[in-house]
């Protein structure tokens, strides 16, 4: 069993009387690359917030490696690397100088570490340019140098694609794959960009209004997307018999005593209802579905929203 | 925590704004030398022993007396201390750096005594760069009028030992600000009321009723200028500028503590 990095338990945090963050219940397993995802002001940002101890939950307990009480999660977070909200650092200083700076009161004592992020992050050219004078790209890159430049065992990164070019997303999107695949490093990272997270992370929580409405793995949001036929019928597995020795096909899921799923056959349902019909399996519909990612995450919000 | 102090000290000395402050101050300083003596100001001058007014003009200080006319001024440094604190702390929440600090297992205890002992550092650097410089300088100049015997330096390290002790208490309620607010402007306003604003109300209300006066004896910077007469001073004087110097470090730092530690960090 891998071990648990990071465990929220009913963790709650209010502003007047609206619940930021409301009984969230979370793991993350060492080596997942965990996709947050929400709309702006679903409590993504609060909810790093508070694992990083920036901010103080209400109720709940919140445990990293372990470690619940305030000497252990200070001790645990000095395993951790993050970005929260923008990145930030002296303006008068230039990426060089400011790394030296963090690499100084975390007692690193490697001194190749700082040309060795700047490397990885593709700043080492930057000479004297001053962190003021960054571009946001350039700001979002110093801010991935600093959550690694101790080595983290997880890091968190909120909204680490704000501000980049295609180019720079394609780029983050590689160091992340990187670092969770070569280093092992768990990651946390939130977006309201699904169609970025999809393509990294391996894990997804669905955050709605401070509430952690849905956890998901990739292959179940996958499956969940994939395009297919609803089919309910009479008499399942007659059904199930035409799709296999007519139809020739195995791609088909039970969803229960009167649902089967097809994904097959999308482009002519016409002769799946045609080949049931003709064995005397009774239809009561077929439709076709599947969501895109951003459809998926709208109709679990627009649920929610609903009770 | 030496190791958030070495790393800021460093930071601070890579930027202009550190350099253009300690250039105002020396400037500031080579004034006070300046007008202590060559413009040719009546001073009255309360030597170590003599209780006597000397009216003098021109450039007649010696050492001895420049020193004890460096500490009856010496509220003036406490505008060169706020830049200093706001480079030392206050930057880390106008750039938003604290939070670096503070998600990478720095405790907030430690962070915090971290900005203090630095600022301190800072302030007692100044407090003896004023008071020792234009003494060297004018004893260079005008030799030192008198022995550098154990009656000088008594007389002279007890007031020295108190006024610093108010520079501390000040420097300790500048940094109380800085955390507590987490604004520079904040700090900036608060600490120059912290600083002025005290004694203006005492002048009122004691415009209205003389019994307001002495109010003044618990005012930081008043006690502050009296010491440079600490000849002058009764025990209870000298007692109360201890107490408030010893009080107001202890409550503005263990407030800050408290109130930090249960803040937001944005």
């Amino acid at each position: 069993m891998s071990e648990t990095v990071l465990k929220l338990t009913n963790v709650t945090k209010t502003y007047g009387n609206k619940a930021a963050v409301d009984h969230v219940n979370m793991t993350i397993k060492k080596g997942d690359i965990y996709g947050l995802i929400g709309r702006n002001g679903a409590g993504k940002t609060t909810l790093t917030r508070l694992i990083t101890g920036l901010s103080f939950a209400d109720k709940g307990e919140i445990q990293i490696f372990g470690e619940t009480t305030e000497t252990g999660l200070r001790e645990a977070r000095s395993r951790l690397g993050c970005i929260i909200e923008m990145p930030a650092f002296y303006p008068n200083l230039n990426a060089r100088q400011n790394l030296e700076y963090y690499q100084r009161v975390k007692g690193i004592p490697n001194k190749q570490v700082v040309e060795e992020t700047l490397k990885l992050v593709g700043l080492m050219d930057t000479g004297k340019k001053k962190f003021k004078n960054f571009s946001l790209g350039m700001k979002q890159r110093l801010g991935i140098a600093l959550a690694l430049l101790n080595s983290p065992d997880f890091i968190i990164l909120d909204e680490p694609i704000n501000g980049l070019d295609p180019a720079g997303i394609i780029e983050m999107r590689e160091i992340l794959k990187y670092l969770n695949q070569e280093k092992q490093i768990t990651i946390l990272i939130s977006s309201h960009i699904l169609t970025e997270l999809s393509m990294v992370a391996t894990r997804y929580g669905i955050i709605n209004e401070g509430k952690l409405v849905k956890e998901v793995t990739h292959e179940e949001l996958k499956e969940d997307c994939q395009r297919s036929l609803a089919i309910v019928v009479d008499d399942v597995p007659k059904a199930t018999s035409v799709m296999e020795t007519i139809l020739k096909t195995s791609k088909f899921k039970v969803i229960s005593d009167r649902e089967i799923r097809l994904y097959d056959y999308l482009d002519n349902p016409a002769e799946v209802s045609h080949q049931l019909v003709k064995n005397d399996v009774r239809i009561s519909s077929v439709s076709e579905i599947g969501d895109s990612l951003e459809d998926y995450f709208m109709s679990l919000i627009g649920e929610v929203e609903s009770l | 925590m030496i190791e958030i102090m070495k790393a800021d000290l460093q930071r601070i000395f890579r930027g202009k704004g550190v350099y253009i402050t300690f250039s105002l101050f020396v400037g500031f300083v080579l004034l006070t030398i300046f007008e202590a003596g060559h413009i040719g100001f009546i001073i009255e001058i309360d030597t170590l022993s003599s209780h006597s007014d000397i009216a003098i003009s021109g450039f007649l200080l010696t050492g001895k007396e420049m020193a004890f006319y460096q500490m009856r001024n010496t509220d003036n440094i406490l505008y060169f201390i706020l830049p200093f604190i706001i480079f030392i702390a206050g930057a880390d929440f106008s750039s938003g750096t604290a939070k670096n600090m503070l998600t990478s297992g720095t405790s907030r205890v430690t962070f915090y005594l971290a900005k203090l002992l630095l600022a301190i550092g800072c302030s007692t650097f100044i407090y003896c760069f004023y008071l020792v410089i234009p003494t060297v300088f004018v004893t260079v100049r005008n030799g030192f009028g008198g022995s550098l015997n154990g009656e000088f330096f008594f007389s002279l390290i007890r007031p020295f030992l108190l006024q610093w002790l108010l520079i501390l208490a000040v420097t300790s309620v500048g940094i109380f600000l800085v955390f507590t607010t987490k604004k520079v402007a904040t700090v900036n306003s608060g600490y120059l009321a912290f600083l002025l604003v005290p004694t203006l109300i005492i002048m009122i209300l004691s415009g209205y009723n003389e019994k307001f006066i002495n109010l003044i004896n618990y005012d930081l910077v008043y006690n502050m200028r009296t010491l440079g007469y600490f000849s002058e001073l009764s025990s209870k004087d000298i007692t109360t500028s201890l107490l408030m110097g010893m009080g107001y470090i202890l409550v503005s730092t263990v407030g800050g503590l408290l109130i930090f530690r249960k803040s937001e960090v944005k």
